[in-house]
């Protein structure tokens, strides 16, 4: 039987089958290149719709959704043409809201490069499979990692040198792409040339203010029912937005934000992230550890302050700083994490499943970082370290102990922030109560940065039979 | 027909020994730098001889046996012999005379290698200029120098991802570690490829005798990123290696925003 069959197969293959087969392979490789000639469209954020529906109890309509989309695509265009789609040759809106075009041009569109090894499609060649054309951090591979990528869309950022609800200058973002994120998928980009990455960042603060533009809109829809001015057809309103756009900054007297304001608001937040910059306190000659006592004292004081309670460090980090403490908290890029808190069982699992319908990806919880590792996601210098003390983490469960100013600083910065219904994560800023001094900061850093380097941490080296080990101290 | 097909697997052959050729000219046009990258190691040349004796070896087993082939073909084409086909079966000769010069050739092949393996794998350098920790991981190579005082696990541990330097004509000892997954750390230039494997600390050396910017790059397929990780292997003069540390620990040990430098708050 299977003779027969190998036979007849071998037959097939005579001379001009093979040429034929050939010929039929070339033909299907050349025809696969059209492939790649759709462009992809900005996806809707229908996560923040449903969010929006379920907090007002209201329906947002089909036609309304369209609206925010026109309006978008008049200001922001499309992923293949990010300015001037509609080709009026007129100085852009983008432009004048402030973003370097040809650097928007060089990092958007698909992957091609020139003659003279120019690269362009930046964005979809290096960043776009896990950041998703959209920047919603849904890319084909996100849904594999932990932590997910970046959703730039809600415009929060974890690894910054500016205070809590400011945005990253646009040195931290170049720091990230250079130096990557550590203990995340976050690769390094260092090798890339200078102008690459500018263009990236750039781009990616485009899709941040487009994201945030959306998002605002879909809220004002969600708690007016309409958006603002009232009159006038969905065009008039997208040459409204248009026309007004870089000129008017909101100046918090107005009632309700304007549309025309709400990009220009954003773009203002970004040019003014580098005066929001921490600037740290001076270390205290002790904790510069330039001599083995001076460090070792510093760290003890460091520890003191961990297991303080000040600090607190401990409740979330865990007693052994491995990261074991309260693991319950939501991951808190999930906006509408606030919709699970307290549900339970079935109840829960409706209303996960409310959100994975419109293309969320599944919650995780909110995992305090393992310190005894000595991977630092944010960066491991002593400065960066400092930051993440004093002003927390973005947009995460990690509160910052930073002075009043911070707290403060973060109050205010929500409260430009939040636009109707779109209620700003403040969960970074504790009421501006002082906790901890910023000299004793840089004790806990020391202690940070020390822990990875404890018998403790180390990982336990295979024993041979007849070997005799040392067993570990506990660092507590 | 017998012809056409005889002919046809002659290309094999001549195109085969063709691209060789082609390949080994360094000012050939279409097949530019194509042959080995350069070597700039001090052990790498061992390498390349072994590579070329074996290449000489097979080269001419294979164009022995496709002419051999190919005589065959022609020979005894179908529509030129009308005799029917003749089997035999069993020379006692012939048989002893294909085991032995094969067996002979892969033990000669074994012998003479071993000094190229040693080289790599076994002789590691006793007293290494530089000792760096190489992890690789999804998709980069983070990299970590010992600092002034030379040991790892210590507060002045010096970080940095994929830009490796080394000093020039000094034995630069590398612990490779993964992360994650199988990655390899391949150095075409220092003729160095080892595989990274999770859980093990694989000790990889080499010599560097050129100064320039070479590259590093994963030669195991590691994942859907594997194509972004690469790396620059850099090498330098002693001097200049330790500027550039220094300059590298200087900034690892910062304590002051970045702003104050730079023209951000302008």
């Amino acid at each position: 039987m299977s003779d027969s069959l190998s036979t007849r197969a071998s037959r097939s293959l005579s001379g001009t089958g093979i040429l034929a087969a050939l010929v039929a392979v070339l033909g299907v490789s050349a025809g696969c290149s059209d492939i790649g000639n759709s462009s992809p469209p900005f996806v809707p954020d229908l996560v923040n719709v449903r969010f929006q529906e379920r907090a007002n109890g209201i329906e947002i309509t089909d036609e309304q959704q369209q609206q925010v989309a026109d309006i978008l695509m008049g200001i922001f265009g499309t992923p293949d043409q990010p300015d001037d789609p509609f080709g009026g040759g007129a100085e852009s809106v983008l432009a004048r809201a402030g973003f370097d075009v040809d650097k928007l041009k060089i990092a958007a569109g698909p992957v091609s490069s020139t003659e003279e090894g120019l690269n362009h499609g930046l964005y979809r060649k290096h960043c776009v499979h896990c950041h998703g054309i959209t920047g919603d951090g849904a890319g084909p591979t996100a849904a594999f990692l932990n932590p997910y990528p970046r959703d730039y869309r809600h415009g929060r950022f974890k690894f910054k040198s500016t205070f809590s609800g400011a945005k990253p200058t646009r040195a931290d973002l170049k720091r990230i792409l250079m130096e990557g994120a550590p203990g995340t998928s976050m690769p390094s980009f260092r090798l890339l040339p200078d102008n690459e990455i500018e263009a990236l960042i750039e781009y990616v603060i485009y899709l941040s203010v487009r994201g945030e533009t959306e998002r605002k809109l879909t809220g004002l829809l969600a708690v007016d029912g309409f958006l603002p001015p009232e009159e006038g057809t969905i065009e008039d309103k997208g040459v409204l937005v248009a026309g007004g756009l870089p000129l008017a900054i909101d100046d918090g007297e107005a009632e309700e934000p304007e549309i025309d304001n709400i990009v220009a608001t954003l773009m203002y937040e970004w040019y003014t992230a580098k005066d929001q910059v921490i600037i740290p306190a001076d270390v205290p000659p002790m904790a510069l550890a330039e001599t083995k006592a001076d460090y070792d004292a510093s760290v003890a004081i460091g520890r003191e302050l961990f297991y303080g309670k000040a600090a607190n460090c401990y409740s979330c980090h865990g007693d052994s700083a491995q990261g074991d403490g309260q693991a319950n908290d939501y991951h808190y890029r999930f906006t509408w994490r606030k919709e699970l808190t307290g549900l339970e069982g079935d109840e829960l699992a409706e209303a996960i499943a409310v959100f994975r319908e419109s293309g969320a990806l599944r919650p995780r919880n909110a995992i305090p970082r393992n310190l005894r590792h000595g991977i630092f996601r944010g960066g491991r210098r002593p400065i960066d370290i400092y930051y993440r003390i004093y002003s927390g983490i973005y947009g995460t469960p990690m509160p910052g102990l930073g002075s009043e100013r911070d707290a403060q600083a973060a109050a205010e910065a929500m409260a430009e922030n939040a636009t109707a219904g779109d209620e700003g994560d403040d969960d970074g800023a504790d009421g501006g109560v002082k906790k901890v001094s910023p000299e004793d900061i840089w004790h806990l850093v020391n202690y940070v940065k020390s822990l990875h380097l404890e018998p403790f941490s180390r990982p336990i080296e295979p024993m041979r039979l007849g070997a005799a080990r040392e067993p570990a101290s506990v660092g507590r | 027909m017998g012809r056409f097909w005889a002919f046809l697997f002659l290309l094999v052959p001549i195109l085969g020994v063709g691209l060789f050729l082609v390949a080994a000219d360094e000012n050939s046009r279409p097949l530019l730098n194509h042959w080995f990258p350069v070597d700039i190691s001090e052990y790498g040349y061992v390498i390349d001889d072994l590579f070329m004796a074996i290449l000489w070896m097979t080269g001419i087993v294979f164009v022995a046996t496709e002419i051999c082939l190919v005589w065959f073909m022609m020979r005894y084409d179908r529509s030129r012999n009308s005799q029917p086909v003749k089997f035999t079966h069993g020379s006692h000769t012939l048989e002893v005379v294909w085991t032995i010069l094969p067996a002979a050739t892969l033990l000669f092949i074994a012998i003479y290698q071993m000094n190229a393996w040693a080289n790599t794998k076994i002789r590691r350098p006793d007293e290494p200029g530089l000792t760096v920790e190489v992890v690789a991981r999804q998709f980069e190579w983070r990299l970590r120098y010992p600092g002034k005082d030379g040991e790892f696990d210590t507060p002045d541990d010096i970080y940095h991802v994929n830009d490796l330097h080394v000093p020039v004509d000094e034995d630069i000892l590398v612990r490779l570690k993964s992360q994650d997954v199988l990655h390899s750390f391949f150095l075409p230039n220092l003729r160095v490829k080892q595989d990274a494997v999770p859980g093990m600390d694989i000790p990889v050396w080499f010599k560097a005798k050129k100064n320039g910017a070479y590259d590093l790059v994963c030669a195991e397929l590691c994942g859907w990123g594997h194509y972004k990780m690469r790396g620059r292997l850099t090498v330098q003069s002693r001097a200049d290696f330790d500027q550039w540390l220094d300059e590298l620990d200087r900034e690892g040990q910062r304590r002051e925003s970045e702003a104050l430098a730079s023209s951000e708050l302008e």
